[in-house]
């Protein structure tokens, strides 16, 4: 099956204007149609750049990003990027531009000209999607961290999108909050087949993903599965990350000599590993 | 002498229709030298809370004592400011100097430190903060890494060394090794200078890790107060309160829901991880 690719990077490099320091050097990736991944990386190593460079918030200046083929330095092309190629930022409390919920929700199919009845009808269905139907006449200052990302969410489904990047979409949230957000994403994925990247400080949250992108000082030095990146002990620490809790501990139970699988990096699948093993015996 | 909040509850807006009992006959004392750690559900007080530990909030009911100083005194609000440092979320958001040095230099100029002594102090915190000031003393903030202003931010609190620092989700943004480099800090100054902590965080695993103690808000109410070991071994509780539990203990109950019989309600990796180990020795 070949899949179709929704964001192209070909060498990509960045400077922001009166830095020194280039903030993205020679990039090249390709994220495909209904996949999930994750951009890892330590403060200042450039993920925010990166993702802003995936809808023509930022233009590069070398080499070629491209979304469904269209190219984001081309102007007549930022529009229609920017719809298809949503983001949710950092903090809850910035993204939200009306009082009212649904309001806030349909603020972005209007500015595109689409009908009232059509408006009316996108935000329904888009507030469904994010589980926040009850909240669509409240005052959207008296939600949750959590209800305000859905409901950030939600506009730009309203828009019709086809690919999610979240900036750290988590960062300010609660733990409650965060698992909000993570699985409303991942459900839109599975049931509707959106794109979705995730830029992400936490590592747990990487282990969910079909592929992980680990950039460091403004490099993409790995890229590969959750259990092939955070197998890659020493360059994950060159990077200054470090590999979730539970696969840490699992190496630290193999290397002792307990006899479970290097494939488990959940504390439901370590735990199966260590029934297996200590009730066995 | 500790901080001692008696019998404290706060209601914004009293009075009003919009009336909100934002906290309800809280009791905790914080010692010398003590890490207490925070924890609770977004709305459950926690800001509210640490606000009354320097008097930026007062107590609707009861009261907070400094080191025997009620922070209702106005006249003594200053002193309790100094012996209070308070470190807010995402705290180099507020750095706006010039250089590095006169950014952490602001707080001790304001307590009316004379120039030689104010220089002294700025060098020394940024010491403490693993930012040598002959690197980054006339550094503007803005030219630091994500890390390195956070901890510039933390310096410009210590500078006016207080006896105990109040630090609201200190390590929220960071990545893994800032986290780490953050949490270290603040346990060698506990260590190194016997300053008190008092600590929010949603890491239920950084919290199981440092503190002597951790305070539960649940709705307002001080739903638990005791060390790592009881708090966590009531993880039915803690659930129903919205919170969750460090990952040693979500492993643990994982293995019980599994038939393996683990006694200890573990909450650090480490020691789980050496249970196992010997566990998995010993059955052999």
């Amino acid at each position: 099956m070949t899949q179709e690719t929704v964001i192209e990077l070909v060498n990509v490099g960045f400077q922001y204007t009166g830095s020194e320091k280039a903030a993205l050097k020679n990039i090249s990736l390709s994220i495909k149609k209904g996949e999930v991944v994750a951009i890892v990386g330590h403060n200042g190593s450039g993920k925010s750049t990166l993702c802003k460079l995936f809808n023509a918030l930022l233009l590069p200046a070398e080499g070629i990003v491209t979304v469904h083929g269209m190219d984001t330095c081309a102007e007549q092309n930022t529009l229609e990027i920017r719809r298809r190629v949503g983001m949710v930022f950092q903090n809850p409390d910035n993204q939200l531009v009306t009082t009212i919920v649904e309001e806030d929700v349909g603020f972005g199919p209007e500015n595109l000209g689409v009908v009232p009845s059509e408006i009316r009808s996108r935000v329904e269905v888009a507030l469904r999607e994010v589980e926040m139907s009850a909240y669509a006449e409240k005052a959207s200052h008296a939600l949750s961290g959590g209800q305000k990302q859905r409901v950030a969410i939600a506009g730009l489904l309203a828009m019709q999108p086809e690919v999610l990047v979240l900036d750290e979409a988590t960062a300010m949230l609660d733990p409650k909050g965060r698992e909000e957000v993570l699985s409303t994403v991942l459900r839109l994925n599975r049931d509707r087949g959106m794109t979705v990247v995730m830029i992400t400080q936490f590592m747990e949250e990487a282990l969910g993903v079909d592929r992980v992108f680990v950039l460091s000082d403004g490099r993409l030095v790995m890229e590969g599965t959750p259990q092939e990146v955070f197998n890659e002990r020493a360059l994950l620490d060159e990077s200054r990350l470090e590999a979730p809790a539970y696969v840490q501990l699992r190496d630290r139970l193999i290397s002792a000599g307990l006899p479970i699988s290097q494939n488990a990096m959940t504390c439901n699948a370590l735990a199966d590993e260590l029934a297996r093993v200590l009730s066995a015996l | 002498m500790p901080i001692l909040v008696e019998r404290l509850s706060h209601t914004y807006l009293p009075g009003s229709a919009l009336a909100y009992p934002a906290l309800s006959d809280i009791s905790l004392a914080v010692a010398d030298g003590e890490f207490l750690g925070i924890i609770g559900h977004t709305g459950s007080g926690k800001s509210t809370l640490i606000q009354h530990l320097n008097g930026l909030l007062l107590p609707t009911d009861g009261n907070v004592l400094v080191d025997g100083f009620n922070t209702r005194e106005k006249k003594l609000r200053k002193k309790i400011r100094s012996l209070v440092g308070m470190v807010f979320q995402y705290p180099e958001y507020q750095l706006f100097e010039e250089t590095v040095e006169r950014d952490v230099s602001f707080g001790p100029k304001n307590m009316g430190l004379e120039a030689p002594e104010i220089h002294e102090r700025a060098f020394e915190a940024l010491r403490l903060v693993g930012l040598p000031p002959e690197d980054f003393a006339e550094k503007s903030p803005f030219e630091l890494s994500g890390g390195e202003k956070r901890r510039a931010a933390l310096a410009g609190i210590l500078a006016m060394r207080p006896k105990y620092l109040v630090l609201d989700e200190p390590m929220a943004g960071l990545d893994p090794r800032g986290r780490r480099e953050i949490l270290a800090l603040i346990e060698s100054l506990r260590r190194g200078q016997n300053t008190g902590i008092v600590m929010v965080s949603h890491s239920m695993d950084d919290v199981a890790m440092y503190a002597d103690r951790i305070a539960v808000l649940d709705q307002g109410s001080l739903g638990m107060l005791g060390t790592p070991e009881e708090v966590f071994s009531r993880g039915d509780e803690l659930i129903r309160m919205g919170l969750n539990l460090p990952q040693a203990t979500r492993l643990v109950r994982a293995l019980r829901e599994r038939g393996v019989a683990i006694e200890r309600d573990y909450f650090r990796m480490d020691e789980l991880s050496q249970e196992l180990i010997a566990r998995w020795h010993h059955d052999r």
